[in-house]
């Protein structure tokens, strides 16, 4: 009797042991996913991204972690040293991860003879903006350019067009005649770090030849033109300008409060959820030229999806990234939000996804990606890949609210920034 | 040996209540008490996650950089002072008029008293996302109120003018936290024995001098915890100053919280950040202390 208890029991823990194991391999593998935006749009493709991913992909279940550009560095400095680190990430610019050896390079996943990823199936600039030292982070989603939001109507009623905006002059009157009532000439988000940062200066800083990074002797005369020009610009810039996100930027432009601003090609899939209409009556164009400047520069760079190091689950989160960055996929999204990044994309599947993206303004977002491409891709300059930038950006700002607050002239504002971005730079 | 005998005796004596209180006493060694000395220990380090994973002992390089080399630091401890100091007085104010109103017979006391706490109960996020809203500078509801009663001729940047951020922010402090003040105050103003009113009726007190020799020398107890509370809690307090400004424009409304997070998150300096956090528990601690002494002090004279 005693033996046959003993067996039972032996027999009963082999069976629950066994069917733990087996519940275990075939419990789906959870890939965390880090998926950063701006828009409402972003927001439901990172949704339906998720869906479809775990339709195609067996075994597979994806735990998308949807969060703003902003929060993306904070929420990963959070995670990192916690060794919390998910398995996939959408970044933009990877230096500072690059710099904590937060992630996996991906040459050796690339170069596998099964690879359905290789880099000759991306744009030669965008591609390597995925680079760093020599190796690969990221696979290229999208590629951002960036340039001059204009009201085009605004700019005829000053008895302007848009061809005749050729050089910072030229945008001063501009701003100077669009701005009455409750329009004001010239957008600049300047209230937070790294739209204050990102969201004018640099873009002007390109168009005059430079990096703003760059403190060194040879562009002091370019930085000093860079701050002069916010300085004149600034009585057409709203009141409001010191608090304002870009998100707030992007709602005064939907109610017809700006009339011109730096910003980049995720311009529509941030405007359509606000004001549609408005898309009638905006054209990006290439930033105009500094004074300075031999010929205009546009800064592009690309969004990529990247691998964790410490993801525990490579394999799967590799197969993920492929599905992720798949023709089908990176038509979508491509023509939910920025420029296409590989070349091989059917342009009138595009086209029509387009058109589902934004019903309202089929042509009009057809029109303004088509300005980009035309106006800020051909001369696209990569931007540069800048260690500890985040301080850098929060430095930037404060010297350029006291500069506009009247506290600073242009040149004791460059003599701080360059005091401050020098400080960054030695650590 | 032998206290160690009695110690055994003891523990197997007393060993219910003290299972009973082991899973509290671990759970504040592992989130708080273990965490505190985390920050002190990083706050000695030159833990900087982008040049390295690894901490190295600096010894109080951290603390004499925030002190003597950060432009930002002195002006940051001073808006904590603000902020903190300035949101406690409003919210006793405003706490200890609403508890006296309530206190008294009035219509429909109950629902006053639950209308009351709503600020209270709605969550700080969502309060400090509407008051943004209503402090908008180009569509918020203030200024539209107040330009449509004559108050305003123009809109004000209530969050971006140096003269109005901080008043903004403390009304939106005081509104989300007299609620608290005025429900424990109420709590105190209870126990006060109706019979001490009535005898100063008979001696012909008025309504001032019944509050001013009767009212706050008994509520003293309650109203000396409940403000202490309120300073180290607000003393403490990120969300609202975050939701509202992130501690912008340009450190305009920085407190020691937002600059913990800002030095430690944006800017991945965990030491650094962990010295201005270890600063921070440092004065918090002196203030409290002060603070005993000063109500000792007042207790002990006749």
């Amino acid at each position: 009797m005693r033996r046959m208890a003993v067996i039972a029991t032996a027999l009963f823990l082999i069976t629950v042991l066994a069917g733990a194991a087996l519940a275990e391999a075939q419990r789906p593998v959870t890939l965390r996913v880090v998926f950063p935006g701006t828009s409402e749009t972003e927001k439901q493709w990172s949704v339906k991204l998720k869906q479809t991913a775990e339709s195609k992909l067996p075994g597979i279940k994806i735990e998308m972690m949807y969060i703003g550009w902003p929060d993306l560095e904070k929420k990963l400095s959070v995670m990192i040293p916690g060794g919390d680190v998910p398995d996939l990430v959408q970044q933009q610019e990877a230096t500072t991860l690059v710099a904590m050896n937060a992630l996996e390079p991906l040459d050796a996943y690339l170069a596998r003879p099964d690879s359905p990823l290789k880099k000759e199936q991306f744009y030669e600039g965008v591609w390597n903006f995925s680079l760093y030292e020599g190796k690969a982070y990221t696979i290229p989603i999208r590629a951002i350019s960036y340039g001059l939001i204009v009201r085009e109507d605004l700019l005829t009623e000053a008895g302007m067009k848009l061809s005749d905006l050729k050089t910072w002059d030229d945008l001063k009157r501009a701003a100077k005649a669009m701005t009455k009532g409750t329009v004001y000439g010239y957008g600049y988000p300047l209230g937070l770090p790294r739209f204050a940062w990102r969201e004018g200066p640099y873009i002007a800083g390109y168009s005059n030849n430079f990096d703003l990074s760059d403190t060194s002797e040879v562009t002091k005369p370019r930085y000093l033109e860079m701050l002069r020009l916010f300085k004149d610009l600034q009585p057409f810039m709203s009141p409001t300008t010191k608090v304002m996100g870009l998100r707030e930027a992007f709602q005064a432009w939907g109610l017809g409060n700006i009339a011109m601003m730096p910003t980049g090609d995720f311009f529509v899939a941030n405007l359509y959820p606000i004001n549609p209409k408005i898309l009638k009556v905006s054209r990006a164009i290439a930033y105009p030229k500094g004074p300075s400047a031999t010929k205009p520069w546009s800064p592009v760079a690309n969004v990529g999806w990247a691998m964790f190091k410490g993801s525990k689950q490579k394999e799967e989160a590799w197969k993920a990234l492929t599905f992720f960055t798949s023709l089908e996929n990176l038509t979508e999204e491509s023509a939910m939000l920025n420029t296409p990044a590989r070349r091989d994309l059917d342009m009138a599947k595009l086209g029509e996804s387009a058109a589902r993206f934004y019903p309202q303004a089929v042509e009009e977002n057809r029109r303004i990606i088509n300005d980009f491409v035309t106006n800020s891709h051909p001369i696209g300059v990569p931007m540069r890949k800048i260690v500890r930038r985040e301080e850098m950006e929060v430095a930037f700002q404060k010297i350029m609210i006291e500069m506009l607050d009247g506290k600073l002239t242009p040149e004791q504002a460059y003599d701080r920034i360059k005091a401050e971005i020098d400080r960054i730079k030695r650590g | 040996m032998p206290s160690l005998a009695r110690l055994r005796r003891r523990l197997v004596e007393h060993r219910t209540p003290y299972l009973l209180l082991l899973p509290s006493v671990a759970y504040l060694l592992s989130f708080t008490i273990y965490p505190i000395l985390n920050v002190f220990y990083l706050s000695v380090t030159d833990l900087h996650l982008v040049k390295s994973l690894v901490p190295h002992f600096i010894g109080f390089g951290n603390y004499r950089d925030l002190i003597w080399n950060d432009p930002d630091f002195r002006r940051i401890l001073g808006n904590t002072f603000i902020w903190t100091f300035g949101s406690t007085t409003l919210q006793f104010v405003l706490g200890l008029t609403t508890s006296l109103i309530l206190n008294a017979r009035l219509p429909w006391r109950g629902f006053w008293r639950g209308v009351m706490l709503v600020p209270w109960v709605t969550p700080i996020i969502v309060v400090g996302i509407i008051w943004r809203w209503i402090y908008d500078g180009s569509y918020g509801l203030l200024n539209y109120y107040l330009t449509v009663v004559g108050l305003l001729n123009r809109y004000v940047v209530w969050l971006g003018e140096d003269a109005m951020v901080w008043p903004a922010l403390l009304l939106a402090s005081l509104w989300k936290g007299y609620p608290y003040m005025c429900l424990m105050l109420l709590a105190g103003l209870q126990t006060i024995p109706e019979e001490i009113y009535e005898a100063a009726d008979v001696d012909g007190a008025s309504g001032f001098w019944r509050i001013w020799y009767i009212t706050l020398p008994l509520l003293r107890p309650v109203a000396t915890i409940v403000t202490l509370v309120a300073l180290v809690l607000t003393w403490n307090n990120f969300q609202m100053i975050w939701v509202l400004t992130e501690g912008g424009p340009a450190y305009a409304t920085s407190v020691l919280a937002t600059y913990v997070f800002t030095k430690g998150f944006v800017f991945f300096q965990l030491g650094s950040g962990s010295a201005v956090a270890a600063l921070s528990i440092l004065v918090v601690l002196v203030l409290c202390v002060i603070y005993g002494r000063m109500l000792r002090v007042e207790e002990r004279e006749p």
